[in-house]
């Protein structure tokens, strides 16, 4: 076990893993049996340093049980220790695989939008029932005014005219010119895809057309 | 008795005067507002203001930067969807999370303003200028003006204008009964000597957006029609500019006037009637501001602006084609 892995699971448990590694990393935590032991242990000492002390049990636990077999005498140690250290992470890491097969189930709930990974949901995930992750926000939807006495499409018609003539009427709202865009509604300033320039992103701020 | 009031009135007269709103004239109040949009442009600062129109309430914030370069401001909405509108003097850039676009408007340095200042003069045949007093807009001493209009055919305005920086604090447009229609207010502002151009910088990655624009100002100046006139400048409202666009959602280029007594503006927009079903007949409003629609022969001629419902429905009956 190298040490970039030591950090990689340390940064995972608190959550501050980039989302790519995060991924190959849980990958990695169900395909091996050693990592998810590590794993487990890293919550445990994570939840000790957090002054969670349910876990605390477990580790003196496990590190007496280490001593008491180091101090046995050598004839039992043997077959001891392949058995009974292995028992004692089983139980550690069963609790580990069932959480890492919940966070896959979360990451499978997760709609596969590239680039959107949630890691803090992810994280979170490990340690509570799926059910809670799931989070649907219900938006107010806010329409915004609207023109007296006139259909939709006139009314389109009419936030068209007044987002232009907003580019002009400056003099007194001073240097607020388009305040008033960032406060109307949506369909003010959405445009035609028809007639529309389609601009290739970059990161620079400016934006070359196509 | 006499004596004692005698004495009085020699001890009053040796106090300093404070400076009442008296004694600020027309001219002083009309010559801070041509400051006021110059301070607005040169200073860099960063503050939240909050924007009222009818029943709608929203808070935005703004940084603004002044640089050889010129102006460079970004405003993000802080309620509702995350709008944010950056501009570099006249390349404005709105982005919409919630559509997930980018839309790009390229203001021809023509399309901008004349500021107040040229207008000053005239400005005097239909509005008084009053200094009503000190008050506190953002944590800062600002100076309160009434603009009253003359008429019933333009709103006033009451405008709080920063002491020490002649930046505008706080702004209402008062309808013809004086209550406050539209109202923009800072709460906090913050001036600085110089801005990182950081902050300028979006919050967007842009991967997922969809950028687009109208275009409108990248294609060549499209012939205007000059048979379009306002004729006699019907109380007071001249034509500052004469534009031909292509609108977002329009097939056809749109004539357009802008009209202005000085500090009201009026588009007055003109499309052939037959190519666009869905226009308006007869009066509209949203807020502040108003509209009218009328027929006239193959074209259509809808007046818009932040003015009184008869004054719209004027503008468009004055235009005239030869």
């Amino acid at each position: 076990m190298t040490t970039k892995n030591d950090d990689n699971l340390s940064a995972l448990v608190d959550g501050e893993l980039d989302s790519t590694r995060a991924k190959h990393l849980i990958t990695d935590i169900t395909a091996s049996d050693e990592l998810r032991a590590r794993w487990a242990n890293y919550h445990v000492i994570s939840d000790a340093m957090q002054g969670n002390g349910q876990h605390n049990q477990t580790i003196d636990l496990s590190a007496q049980i280490s001593a008491a077999l180091e101090d046995e005498p050598t004839v039992l140690a043997p077959r001891s220790r392949t058995r009974t250290i292995p028992a004692m992470f089983k139980q550690v890491a069963g609790m580990a695989v069932a959480a890492t097969v919940a966070a896959a189930a979360v990451l499978m709930l997760q709609p596969t939008e590239p680039g959107v990974f949630n890691q803090t949901e992810m994280v979170a995930g490990l340690g509570s029932p799926v059910g809670q992750l799931k989070e649907e926000r219900i938006r107010v939807n806010n329409s915004g005014m609207n023109w007296s006495a006139t259909q939709p499409s006139v009314a389109s018609r009419l936030n068209g005219y007044l987002v232009n003539h907003n580019g002009y009427s400056t003099a007194v709202r001073g240097n607020l010119p388009f305040a008033s865009i960032v406060g109307y509604d949506e369909s003010a300033i959405s445009t035609d895809a028809d007639d529309a320039v389609i601009l290739e992103y970059n990161p620079n701020g400016n934006s070359t057309r196509r | 008795m006499k004596r004692i009031v005698v004495l009085a009135l020699a001890f009053l007269s040796f106090l300093p005067l404070p400076i009442t709103a008296e004694q600020i004239t027309s001219e002083q109040v009309r010559e801070w507002l041509s400051r006021v949009t110059n301070a607005g442009k040169s200073l860099n600062y960063e503050g939240t203001f909050v924007y009222r129109h009818g029943n709608q309430i929203e808070a935005i914030k703004i940084i603004h930067k002044a640089d050889e370069q010129g102006e460079h401001e970004r405003m993000i909405s802080l309620t509702g969807s995350a709008r944010e509108i950056i501009r570099n003097n006249q390349f404005v850039t709105c982005i919409s999370p919630e559509n997930k676009s980018v839309i790009v408007d390229n203001h021809s340095p023509g399309s901008r303003l004349p500021s107040i200042s040229n207008n000053l003069e005239q400005l005097d045949n239909y509005y008084d200028f009053v200094f009503e007093g000190y008050e506190r807009v953002a944590s800062r001493e600002a100076r309160r003006v009434l603009i009253k209009p003359r008429d019933e055919l333009r709103y006033g305005y009451r405008l709080w204008i920063d002491d020490a920086f002649e930046l505008l604090l706080r702004s209402e447009l008062l309808d013809t009964q004086g209550n406050a229609v539209e109202q923009v207010m800072f709460t906090d502002i913050r001036l600085h000597e110089t801005l990182d151009s950081s902050l300028l910088e979006p919050n967007i990655s842009g991967h997922e957006y969809t950028w687009v624009t109208d275009d409108e100002h990248k294609q060549d100046p499209m012939p205007l029609d000059k048979r379009w006139k306002v004729a006699n400048n019907p109380h007071g409202f001249m034509l500052s500019h004469h534009n031909k666009h292509k609108l977002p959602d329009s097939r056809m280029p749109v004539e357009h006037l802008v009209l202005t007594d000085g500090l009201a503006w009026v588009s007055v927009y003109i499309e052939k009637a037959a190519e666009t079903p869905d226009l308006l007949q007869g009066p509209s409003s949203m807020g502040a501001v108003n509209a009218y629609g009328r027929v006239m022969g193959s074209y259509h001629v809808t007046a818009v602006g932040e003015v009184p419902s008869e004054t719209v429905e004027i503008l468009s009956e004055a235009v005239t084609r030869n």
